[in-house]
């Protein structure tokens, strides 16, 4: 064999193999330190598309320089201030489209249409100020959040971020992206984080830090949830105590927030629900959820949820109080005019208000809705009796004269809500074709409080129907006439309006609603005069 | 003074290129380095799709390992006893412009003259070779035996050198190409291997004779550097050179012998062979004997310049590799385990390589809507080891232009040996 093993030759191949075995081991550790466990190949794809998407963005958004993004409106800003300000929900930012995740192309879009519309971000802080009531924040600001913590809510976005100008917030799952079984090539690693929190345009809240996952009991092995559930305990063979699921709720709070503030010397201010789950659908809701509602907030001052119908407006108010905050979820298939089309819905509406074909902002609240040739259709459930609309952006409205133009098709009872707060906070006047009532719902709790009957006709065709509150007096009318009237002491000081229909086959119930129109409580005199009378 | 400042000036350059080649060794190093790491932290997306996993992996480290056995590649010493008689034999076809230089290099090598003799062959030549070689004749004939066979009619390189061989009276063959040009110490260089009685061709190292002319003959040049220093001293070191290129190679007259007559009439697939000669019959010899490589036999041939020439030997070179690649593996494993080894990743590698290729570069984008650059930054990362090895060896010679050239080139002719598959029945040799 023609081979040269020289002590000299196989001394120097050694300590080659040798040094660069070391280097490259020990670059992995590094790296693995940095940004996680995970290919290296795409954590350094996610920084070229980082940095490629930078400058894209950059010429996208019109702006001068990418690294410094001074921008340029092209729709200047009202100047007024928000009554209202939506939080927006997004998880990750995926590359093709997919069910689960927005696609990057949606989502650049999404901002760059909100920007060029005059929306702007504010931060975690001003929203807290402003639900507190005490900062005032312009038109059409907006929170941006991000919730899991993913490289893929990151490296995508941010670039977005910078060259439009926006903040965002991104919460992470503790357990995840902090500590010793953090850091893999799906969730962000603390250094990225901390990274991100030194760009000055992200700001992190937690997302809990076991709350993320899938529980189990006896009888459903690993489809619960953590918040909602009282778990099975396997070592001790049966269901946590009311007691031991309290200390798991505060210990996932607490735990949290604790390991964010000392992993980055921040005060973390929000925390958000995973799944938006609260214990609003749980089997024991009626003390799950206010616990829960309630101990979230002795940790953090905000605590965001996904809205759902009945929850009333899907934006948070000036003043709103209290520390739950709503979210609206970006769903992936919205496209930039699905969104900016739900943003608008959700605006505040002024008095005096006039529906125009019903298309801004009329909200199922159950059943479900038809739009047709500008009128609005009412219908239930297959096994329900009854349905409902609200308007969204109607709540913040105090004392009003409201009229619905129905035709009564198939209904027992159409009732007008109004001071709407949710589902469980209202007013209504229900008409029926022999008697109208003024019923006040309070925390669920209905009670009627004034019942009177008549005797007038009430055509199928294009009635007027008319509610009015004024303080706390709330009066119904048939057209110009007055059917009843009460003072109903717990109202609500604000509410919006909404419409129901009811009908006792199940299924059967049917409303068209022409028109609505709403006025000021002033000029109910003088608008009531103009009514027909049946 | 003068003196002085001429010694200073010389301290400087040599300080210079020392930092020069420490700082380019400290690249090729960097380089692997890089290579490594990148594989290294690919190893989880093994598991994602085990078939491209394992053939980054693989070839990796077949690359890797070809520089690591070059490394430990034995050169041995001349021995002056040792000084068999030997015949050069060069087949011919319209190569009036070389073939004089050819064959009167034979007559200034630094070997005995008396121990020399040559055969050259007309192969049916159109143009002045015939001239050439009688004219050759006459200058040196009196230094060294030559003889001219001519051929009016063209048999084919086989048949050509087969009758050089027939007529060859010497011990040692060496086969010269007719467009290739040996230098003096070449001789002695490959002869020197014969002494072991194991040995039944040795391969020369053949260098690019053209290299200057444009980008293309660049680009050979580091091929054909690096194809002999690194790949063939890595097979070297097992004995076992699974080509001895018909360029410059010498093999033992008593063994070519015994398969003459089975090389000179080889079928595949019902039709003759009538390309792949010199792999053809190094087949035949490392079936029962060793071959190996000599770094020190230098020689130089003349590559194609032009791009359609160049396509077509690599199509020639493609098919013959698929033939004789199929009859070497029926053999080889009996070899050396590394060596086996070798071969058979270096054929599971060939034949993988353009699925790899149309994956990464057509089914991979098409479906994640992503660019191929890691396959890309991969590839031109092993030819940038290749250039770098090349320039520290070989010196400045637009060495990067030539990666970049080899990168190209690899990509756009990477349909070659799936072509070469399916038109293997095609034995013409299209022009040369």
């Amino acid at each position: 064999m023609y081979q040269d093993f020289s002590i000299q030759k196989l001394i120097k191949m050694g300590s080659l193999v040798t040094v660069l075995c070391v280097t490259v081991f020990s670059t992995i550790s590094i790296k693995n330190v940095y940004v996680g466990n995970g290919s290296i190949f795409s954590h350094m794809r996610l920084l070229s598309t980082n940095q490629i998407a930078s400058v894209k963005q950059g010429l996208a958004a019109g702006v001068g320089s990418t690294f410094n993004a001074p921008y340029i409106q092209i729709h200047q800003r009202s100047g007024e201030e928000a009554k209202s300000i939506p939080v927006l929900l997004y998880h990750s930012v995926v590359e093709g489209p997919d069910e689960k995740s927005v696609w990057i192309k949606n989502f650049e879009q999404q901002m760059l249409t909100l920007k060029r519309a005059g929306w702007q971000t504010v931060t975690l802080t001003d929203l807290k100020l402003f639900i507190n009531g005490k900062k005032k924040l312009p038109d059409k600001s907006f929170v941006l959040t991000f919730d899991d913590g993913a490289e893929k809510s990151y490296y995508p976005v941010d670039p977005v971020l910078k060259a439009l100008g926006f903040k965002a917030a991104t919460f992470v799952i503790t357990k995840r992206s902090i500590g010793p079984e953090s850091g893999t090539t799906y969730y962000l690693s603390e250094t990225e984080l901390r990274g991100m929190l030194a760009s000055g345009r992200w700001e992190v809240g937690s997302h809990g830090r076991e709350a993320h996952g899938n529980y189990s009991t006896s009888s459903s092995p690993g489809t619960l949830r953590f918040m909602s559930n009282r778990l099975w305990l396997p070592e001790l063979r049966r269901r946590e105590t009311q007691y031991e699921f309290e200390e798991r709720i505060k210990k996932d709070f607490a735990e949290s927030k604790h390991d964010i503030e000392q992993a980055f010397g921040t005060t973390v201010l929000a925390y958000a629900f995973p799944f938006g789950d609260f214990g609003q659908n749980s089997d024991e809701r009626e003390y799950i959820e206010p616990f829960v509602s309630a101990e979230v907030g002795k940790h953090y001052p905000l605590a965001f949820y996904q809205v759902w119908a009945g929850k009333g407006d899907s934006f948070n108010y000036f003043g709103q109080g209290g520390h739950m905050v709503k979210r609206i979820e970006v769903k992936p298939e919205w496209s930039a005019e699905e969104l900016m089309s739900v943003l608008e819905n959700a605006q505040p509406k002024q008095i005096p208000y006039t529906s125009s074909g019903f298309s801004k902002g009329w909200r199922t609240l159950w059943g479900t809705v038809e739009h047709y040739d500008s009128l609005l259709r009412l219908s239930p459930a297959a096994s329900s009796a009854s349905a409902a609309v609200f308007l969204e952006g109607s709540q913040e409205w105090g004392d009003y004269l409201f009229r619905a133009r129905v035709d009564w098709e198939r209904a027992e009872s159409i009732s007008l809500f109004v001071r709407h707060r949710n589902n469980k906070n209202y007013s209504a006047c229900a008409f029926t074709p022999t008697a109208v009532s003024i019923q006040n719902t309070v925390n669920g709790a209905a009670n009627t409080v004034i019942k009177n009957k008549h005797e007038l006709h009430i055509p199928r065709e294009r009635v007027w129907l008319v509610a009015q509150v004024d303080g706390t007096t709330v009066r119904c009318y048939l057209g110009s006439t007055l059917l009843a009237e009460a003072q109903v002491d717990e109202l609500a000081p604000t509410g919006g309006i909404g419409v129901q229909v009811w009908h006792p086959t199940v299924g059967a119930a049917q409303l068209t609603l022409h028109e609505v129109r709403v006025a000021d409580s002033k000029d109910a005199v003088e608008i009531l005069s103009l009514m027909p009378s049946y | 003074m003068n003196q002085d400042s001429q010694k200073r000036e010389r301290v400087y350059i040599r300080v210079w290129e020392y930092l020069e080649t420490i700082s380019l060794w400290f690249l090729f190093f960097f380089i692997i380095y890089i290579i490594l790491l990148i594989k290294v932290a690919a190893l989880d997306d093994i598991n994602n799709n085990i078939f491209f996993g394992l053939y980054s992996l693989i070839i990796t480290v077949y690359i890797l390992s070809r520089f690591f056995l070059a490394y430990f590649h034995r050169k041995i010493p001349f021995d002056e006893n040792y000084q068999p008689s030997v015949t050069f034999v060069v087949p011919a076809k319209d190569e009036g412009d070389n073939i004089a230089e050819t064959i009167r290099r034979f007559a200034y090598v630094d070997y005995p003259l008396n121990k020399i003799e040559v055969v050259a062959i007309n192969d049916g030549s159109s143009d002045n070779t015939l001239q050439e070689m009688l004219r050759i004749k006459e200058e040196i004939g009196d230094k060294i035996n030559i003889t001219v066979v001519d051929w009016k009619i063209n048999r084919g390189k086989r048949h050509g050198m087969a009758e050089g061989v027939s007529r060859a009276k010497n011990e040692i063959i060496i086969f010269i190409d007719s467009d290739s040009f040996i230098d003096k110490n070449c001789v002695k260089h490959l002869i020197k291997y014969f002494s072991d009685p194991m040995v039944g061709a040795v391969s020369g190292h053949t260098d690019v004779f053209n290299r200057d002319t444009n980008l293309l003959t660049q680009m050979q040049a580091v091929r054909y550097y690096i194809a002999f220093k690194v790949y063939k001293a890595a097979e070297s070191i097992f004995a076992n050179v699974t080509c001895c290129p018909g360029c410059c190679s010498a093999y033992r007259r008593e063994y070519v012998f015994e398969f003459l007559d089975d090389w000179l009439n080889q079928k595949f697939l019902g039709g003759q062979c009538t390309f792949g000669d010199d792999r053809s019959l190094t087949n035949f010899i490392i079936k029962k004997y060793s071959a190996v490589y000599s770094p020190e036999a230098q020689a130089h041939t003349v590559v194609p310049d032009k791009f359609s020439k160049y396509v077509r030997q690599q199509q020639r070179w493609k098919k013959s590799w698929i033939r004789e690649t199929l009859i070497a593996s029926t053999f080889m494993w009996k070899k050396n385990i590394v060596a086996a080894i070798s071969f058979y990743a270096y054929v599971f590698l060939a034949i993988s390589s353009p699925i790899v290729f149309v994956r990464a570069l057509f089914w991979v984008p098409y479906t994640t809507s992503t660019l191929p650059l890691e396959y890309l930054f991969g590839l031109f990362l092993m030819l940038l080891l290749h250039g770098l090895y090349y320039r520290i060896h070989v010196g400045k010679r637009s060495w990067f232009l030539a990666v970049i050239s080899f990168w190209f080139n690899t990509v756009i002719l990477m349909w070659q040996l799936p072509w070469a598959l399916i038109t293997i029945k095609d034995s013409r040799w299209g022009t040369r």
